[in-house]
């Protein structure tokens, strides 16, 4: 026993001894896991405790589980981490010529510790170039950057932007205006690299209320973030500084999109003067520099489908996604309204992509 | 085409506006600081209101991100409703829509008198 400790011990003995009673009003005992609350819990809670992930930046636990359930892996590990099974579920099965690989993992939506986030983001990118980017010719990438801090996410466009599967910078959206002039040095890079900006919600994402009490409401409403920010980028003035920022909007959904195009163009006219770099009107924006996930879809009636397109003035603005391996994926074969003719399935599933993010021919679109 | 004698040259002070009947038609006039005149039908397109009891004021040009640059002055008429602007030099709002225009009528002054051509 050394020194230091024997005196420890007698340091213990003699608060032990002392004369005062004592109550402690804070002392942390803790549980090994959540599982030793189980036998406590009733249904239908029991369920979701199936898809606990802890509080994280996500307020929800999964009332249904996040995931397709042919895609849960024996192992245990997250759906989406084996490449095997993710080619064969997804890019065998349904013979996707080019994925773009989007992740999941996006400290761009910390609110605290930005310098972690940028680390992180980093990490993420050295990680899955080489444990996925690589792996497969049918891969393309993104990005990952800590917009919390510009200089640092510039830094990180020009290291991955020439390599020759990165097709994007994504910027998830979380509760930052993105289009705010303290990022627009993000816009500059990716304009110079000529990647997309990629936006999908993060799950920090809240509503107009802030955070709804359930999950359903959350997934239902969590498009307005996308069309807040679509207004935010062009009313502060991103496309006319540069020109060439082109924006996916990533399971955002797309039906708002004629709305939001005649609300926008409808305040623009008697607003103009508060945003005079704003040089054309909203909805042209929106034609020329956005892009739209189909995933999820919904499931109208499919005229109602077929015109909400038509009222977009484009059949260039949707490009298919699957979401694979989530809950509400749509698959390619099923998802696309009957409505929709060949002409319109073919720039969805294939050409407004290739030309969006200036692909090269797939092999088997170019045989 | 047909002509209309609506005021004196120097009745209205440069920066004013007011309506006058030409014809059927109502049409606001307008004197730039320039001194000179301009005429535009007095009903907005966008819902009709009378522009002659809209703001002549100037606006915001075009300029870069962040910056404001004050012009125009006294050479835009703001709608009384909803703000539409437009530069009553062309007729054309501020907003870049072709199709947003004002119909302008060529006015002169003739022997001390302002005359609306129509």
């Amino acid at each position: 026993m050394s020194t230091l400790q024997a005196e420890a011990l007698t340091e213990g003995k003699k608060e032990k001894a002392a004369r005062f009673p004592i109550i402690d009003t804070d002392v942390h005992e803790r549980m090994v896991s959540i599982e030793d609350l189980l036998p406590y819990i009733k249904e239908p809670f029991l369920s979701y405790m199936k898809h606990w992930t802890g509080w994280g930046e996500l307020k929800y636990t999964h009332p249904i589980g996040g995931s397709r359930l042919d895609s849960l892996l024996p192992s245990g590990n997250v759906p989406g981490s084996d490449y095997g099974v993710l080619k064969e579920q997804l890019l065998d099965k349904y013979d996707i010529d080019y994925a773009i690989l989007t992740g999941l993992f996006y400290p761009a939506t910390m609110e605290a510790q930005f310098e972690l986030a940028a680390e992180l983001a980093s990490a993420y990118n050295e990680w899955y170039v080489r444990n996925w980017l690589e792996k497969d010719d049918r891969f393309l990438g993104s990005i990952h950057v800590a917009p919390q801090m510009p200089e640092t996410a510039v830094r990180e466009i020009e290291k991955w932007g020439d390599h020759p599967k990165m097709v994007q910078v994504l910027l998830p959206i979380g509760t930052a205006p993105l289009g705010d002039p303290y990022y627009h040095k993000i816009y500059e890079a990716a304009q110079r690299k000529n990647l997309v900006i990629g936006m999908h919600q993060g799950n920090s994402v809240t509503t107009g209320f802030g955070q709804p009490r359930y999950y359903v409401e959350w997934h239902t409403i969590l498009s307005q973030a996308f069309m807040g920010m679509a207004v935010n980028l062009i009313l502060n003035g991103v496309f006319d500084k540069y020109p060439g920022t082109r924006v996916a909007m990533i399971e955002g959904g797309f039906t708002w999109v004629p709305s939001l195009m005649w609300r926008m163009d409808h305040n623009y006219k008697s607003l103009r003067s508060e945003v005079p770099w704003v040089k054309r009107l909203p909805s042209e924006y929106i034609k020329e520099h956005f892009r739209f996930s189909t995933q999820p879809i919904e499931d109208p009636n499919p005229q109602h489908m077929l015109r909400m397109v038509e009222m977009m003035e484009s059949d260039e603005l949707l490009m298919f996604s699957t979401d694979y391996p989530h809950w509400d994926f749509d698959s390619p074969t099923r998802s696309l309204p009957t409505t929709f003719s060949a002409e319109l399935k073919r720039k969805i599933f294939y050409d407004n992509a290739k030309n969006f993010y200036r692909l090269p021919d797939s092999p088997k679109a170019a045989r | 085409m047909n002509r209309m004698v609506v005021c004196g040259s120097e009745e209205m002070a440069p920066g004013q506006k007011r309506a006058v009947q030409v014809g059927t038609r109502s049409v606001v006039l307008v004197r730039l600081g320039s001194g000179e005149y301009c005429a535009l039908m007095n009903a907005c397109p966008h819902q009709g209101a009378p522009l002659s009891d809209g703001e002549l004021t100037g606006t915001t040009l075009p300029s870069t991100v962040g910056e404001y640059v004050y012009g125009k002055d006294d050479q835009v008429l703001r709608c009384p409703w909803h703000r539409w602007e437009f530069d009553v030099t062309s007729g054309q709002a501020l907003f870049n829509d072709r199709r947003a225009c004002v119909k302008r009528y060529e006015v002169t002054v003739e022997e001390g008198n302002v005359v609306i051509h129509y």
